[in-house]
């Protein structure tokens, strides 16, 4: 099921019309994912999920409330708004609300909608998986993969003439393979995909299975400080962990590596390397970026870090007016600059170092330095004079992302990678493989 | 009326060839309120840390068909019998497309039918507690809270959840389950010369009405939560080395969960999520025969507590929920599982541990409520177990927490740390993490608090499935004590 631009409209007519509030604002959200997964070389869940969620948010005066509903009926959609009201009107002053936003407003052209991903069905999964496992089985080894697809709408409308209207496609897919005596594991992925035909099953399976194969028996090293190369998915880790410290009112209020003092921030310093820039680019074509901000207003580019340089921080509508910034919405859809190098010329050029496939289960140990633990997972290799020469176990990092955006010192190409660990087709971004030095590895994690 | 629904679906997919077939009719009602400075609003609408003030509804319906051996499903938030049989159609087209990828049958293991109607046994219904009331009580703490000085921010909420379940199988069981959860918390910011801390009064997340949130002490915690956000600001950091760590159940919870109950979900040891959550360290050769934990500990399965948050009378593969250990004095003897998964460690029946969050999923194995047990009658009160701690550190409530996808190496932060010293709380520290090997940690477990000790505390929220499937566990445990683990190695 999917909602076309008229019946998203009429929906929101409805609502707007249903509504006694001062103020209604109303988002659609969904529509169908399908994913197929599969586990120890056979397909284990195969599944299509259909919904989309309508919410209301109703105000009187200052006072704002919202509800949810899954059901377009009419006494479904009179009940939500009722709901939405009658909270509202319960609700304490939020003085934190500004106007709504008036419309029309211009959005960016984005093209993010192909036939070919929406009627990707069940025996083209199935058959795209049936290949992958193939060519695992092919190198004796056991795969886990899941290859999802997206037919989505995004709208919404408010009581100010907005109307807006968002139907996007997107796929994916991402596999771990393990050796069968579980010494070896690989791992690959291509996700925030537009177009399925564009999707490299195949290419990605092969890549998984080679790595699985290189980072048999791994041994151990000692904890300590070392050269390491993240290959884009394991940068674009910590390029997440960097923005995440980009929130302009926490720096303001003190409670930010990006503060410096009350209401000072670290804004216009050169806090990071002079190799360093990034940007928000929601409509690059290799990222899933929507013409809607996060915070209702249409989308723009904003560029975050210059050579080092912090240009701008993240603020909404009532941050920005608040401490007089400019409104940025948040760092996403995210491009960091790379160089002309290969991942090939990083490994070539390294003495002695550790490449790293990615990252697992990061999570903030202190939030004033971005000190982050996490752990690696799915290949890691030692690197010696300019060559891959075996495979390591684990290790658990401790270390903080404007240190390691200090201490880059040879990049890649960008290429498109995930900024988190999930495998929805949410959150894509341009990154390069990075060469850090002194990046901490804090002690051994057996796990394979 | 439900059950002629459901018969439609099970015709359908039976017409069809299905050999398996089950169906889940839901509806689900939340009602979510958070308080951020005395102001309630919509997070989701113009974001950047706002409150909730939110009722949903969310209605709908999956069906689950073996066909050719291999699993279809599909779901539908039309709950019409048209609807219903183009959704059993479609799920037999994804099963059947499943099967090309498949060449071992999933086997599942026998269950009885059932026809039963089963429901958390509550006193107040939350959702007929005036709004209004909850309003007021979570702007009450906000207000209280901010009144202490150099507390910046406050936040409090609560969230109350109905689920309905109607599950038919082609196997003849008709089962209508009413679940009731009941979650609240609250947060004081400090800020003190440059430097940041928050506190958190932690009430155990809990299958109850509303009774629980009257009974919950939320006002008479409020000073004492300030206060020692105040006094974090300016404590000392923690020094590495080796202490011996006390561990309340509000930080216990999350150390079961992470190390006990995932690795214990058989799915995971077959190597079901090896793409996402990972697998296992417990292999089944392990059965019997791993000691994980000193002879003090037991770690048992209770599913059948109405309180806890995985309780239910039936799983979503219509199992009955049962209560069974998984260590004992120490020894591996027992795994979380399923229908599908029972027959990899020979078992002749499940342990109910399958779950969907929401109709529109397909429900997977999931750890459930997994906790340790109390010690015996004579085991020491907390007070007992402080004072006989020469050189350690009292951990309380949930921080920084990682483990590796096959949990075996651990580094956990918690929320508020004491120092203990000659069994005194002496002051307390900041910047206190602690990392371990799994087995070695709970090897080191020496002392295991008494039954009054012991807490229903659960996590809110956990992520596992491709595509997600969220959990919502209780991990009860007492106060326990492990000896000499290594503190401190999270710096810059």
């Amino acid at each position: 099921m999917t909602l076309s631009r008229e019946e998203c409209r009429n929906i929101f007519d409805k609502v707007l019309k249903f509504s006694q509030a001062d103020a209604v604002i109303a988002y659609l959200d969904g529509g169908i994912r399908a994913g197929s997964r599969y586990a120890v070389n056979a397909m284990t869940t195969n599944v299509v999920e259909q919904n989309i969620v309508l919410s209301v948010s109703c105000r009187f005066g200052d006072r704002q409330g919202s509800s949810f509903t899954n059901q377009f009926d009419d006494p479904s959609l009179q009940q939500a708004v009722s709901q939405a009201e009658s909270i509202a009107k319960l609700s304490p002053p939020n003085k934190e609300l500004l106007p709504l936003v008036k419309g029309p407003q211009s959005y960016m052209p984005i093209n993010a909608y192909f036939e070919e991903t929406a009627g990707f069905g069940p025996q083209q999964r199935a058959e795209k998986i049936r290949a992958s496992i193939d060519i695992v089985k092919k190198n004796g080894l056991i795969g886990s993969g899941y290859l999802p697809t997206f037919d989505w709408v995004n709208a919404m409308a408010n009581s100010e003439g907005i109307f807006f209207h968002h139907r996007w496609t997107g796929c994916g897919f991402l596999l771990t393979v393990r050796t069968p005596d579980g010494t070896g594991s690989g791992w690959a992925r291509d996700q925030g995909v537009r177009r399925a035909k564009e999707l490299r099953v195949e290419q990605r399976t092969e890549i998984a299975c080679q790595k699985c194969l290189s980072s048999r028996h791994p041994q151990p090293l000692e904890p300590g400080d070392y050269t390491v190369i993240m290959e884009p998915e394991a940068a674009a880790s910590f390029l997440m962990l960097m923005m995440s410290a980009f929130d302009g009112r926490a720096a303001m209020e003190g409670r930010s590596f990006m503060s410096e003092g009350k209401e000072k921030t670290k804004l216009g310093k050169k806090i990071l390397g002079e190799n360093i820039t990034i940007g928000t680019q929601h409509d690059h074509p290799q990222i899933l970026g929507s013409p809607l901000g996060l915070d209702g207003l249409p989308a723009r580019n904003i560029s975050w870090v210059e050579k080092g340089v912090i240009k701008k921080l993240a603020f909404n509508r009532f941050s920005a007016e608040k401490y007089q910034q400019e409104v940025t919405g948040r760092p996403i859809n995210l491009v960091m600059e790379g160089e002309k190098h290969s991942l090939e010329d990083l490994i070539a050029s390294t003495e002695r170092g550790i490449l790293i496939t990615r990252f697992w289960y990061i999570r903030t140990v202190d939030f004033m330095t971005i000190l982050n633990t996490g752990l690696t997972r799915d290949g890691l290799l030692l690197i010696e004079k300019g060559k891959i020469t075996k495979p390591l176990v684990n290790f658990r990092f401790n270390e903080s992302p404007a240190v390691v955006f200090n201490n880059i010192t040879m990049m890649s190409k960008p290429e498109r990678a995930m900024l988190y660990e999930s495998f929805g087709d949410f959150g894509t971004a341009m990154v390069p493989a990075i060469k850090a030095e002194n990046f901490t590895l804090s002690s051994v994690a057996p796990a394979v | 009326m439900k059950r002629e629904l459901a018969d439609v679906a099970l015709k359908t997919a039976k017409s069809l060839g299905a050999t398996y077939a089950d169906i889940r009719i839901c509806t689900y009602r939340e009602q979510s309120m958070a308080a951020r400075d005395l102001m309630l609003a919509s997070g989701m609408l113009g974001g950047f840390g706002q409150g909730r003030n939110i009722d949903s509804a969310s209605l709908g319906f999956g069906i689950r068909v073996l066909v050719n051996g291999a699993w279809g499903f599909a779901s539908s938030p039309h709950i019409t019998p048209e609807e219903i049989k183009r959704i059993a159609t479609l799920a037999m087209e994804v099963g059947k497309a499943s099967a090309m990828a498949r060449e071992k049958p999933v086997n599942l293991v026998p269950v009885p039918p059932y026809q039963d109607h089963w429901q958390t046994p509550i006193q107040k219904d939350p959702f007929k507690i005036p709004r209004e009331r909850k309003v007021e009580l979570l702007l009450e703490i906000n207000r209280r809270l901010l009144k202490h000085k150099h507390i910046v921010r406050a936040t409090s909420f609560m969230n109350f959840v109905h689920e309905s379940k109607y599950f038919a199988s082609s196997e003849g069981s008709y089962i209508e389950q009413d679940i009731y959860r009941t979650d609240t918390d609250y947060t004081a910011v400090a800020h003190r010369n440059g430097v940041v801390k928050t506190r958190t009064f932690s009430v155990a997340p809990l299958n109850m009405g509303y009774e629980y949130i009257e009974k919950a002490a939320l006002l008479e915690n409020i000073d004492r939560t300030a206060e020692e956000a105040v006094e974090h600001t300016l404590a000392p950091p923690c020094p590495p080395g080796l202490k011996d760590l006390i561990l309340t159940p509000s930080h216990t919870c999350l150390l079961v969960h992470e190390s006990l109950a995932h690795p214990t979900e058989l799915d995971r040891v077959i190597g079901y999520e090896a793409n996402y959550a990972g697998t296992s360290f417990v292999t089944t050769d392990k059965l019997g025969k791993l000691q994980w934990g000193s002879k003090l500990f037991n770690v048992v399965v209770d599913n059948t507590n109405p309180i806890l948050r995985m309780s239910s009378g039936y799983d979503d593969d219509g199992v009955k929920k049962q209560r069974y250990y998984l260590i004992k004095e120490g020894m591996f003897i027992d795994y979380q599982t399923s229908r599908e998964t029972a027959p990899y460690i020979g078992a002749k029946s499940s342990r109910g541990c399958v779950y969907a969050s929401s109709w529109a999923n397909f429900p997977i194995l999931r750890n459930t409520n997994v906790g340790i047990e109390p010690g015996p009658p004579g085991s020491p009160t907390p007070e007992e177990i402080i004072a006989d701690t020469k050189d350690g550190i009292l951990i309380d409530g949930l921080g920084s927490f990682s483990i590796d996808h096959q949990r075996y190496n651990l580094q956990f932060g918690g929320d508020a740390f004491w120092e203990i010293k000659n069994g005194k709380k002496t002051r307390m520290l900041k910047e206190v993490t602690y990392q371990a090997i799994n087995t070695e940690l709970w090897n080191s477990l020496d002392a295991v608090g008494c039954r009054d000790s012991w807490e229903p505390q659960g996590i809110p929220a956990c992520a596992k499935g491709q595509p997600i499937v969220n959990g919502d566990q209780s991990h009860p445990a007492p106060w326990l004590r492990l000896r000499q683990i290594k503190v401190g190695v999270a710096r810059l």
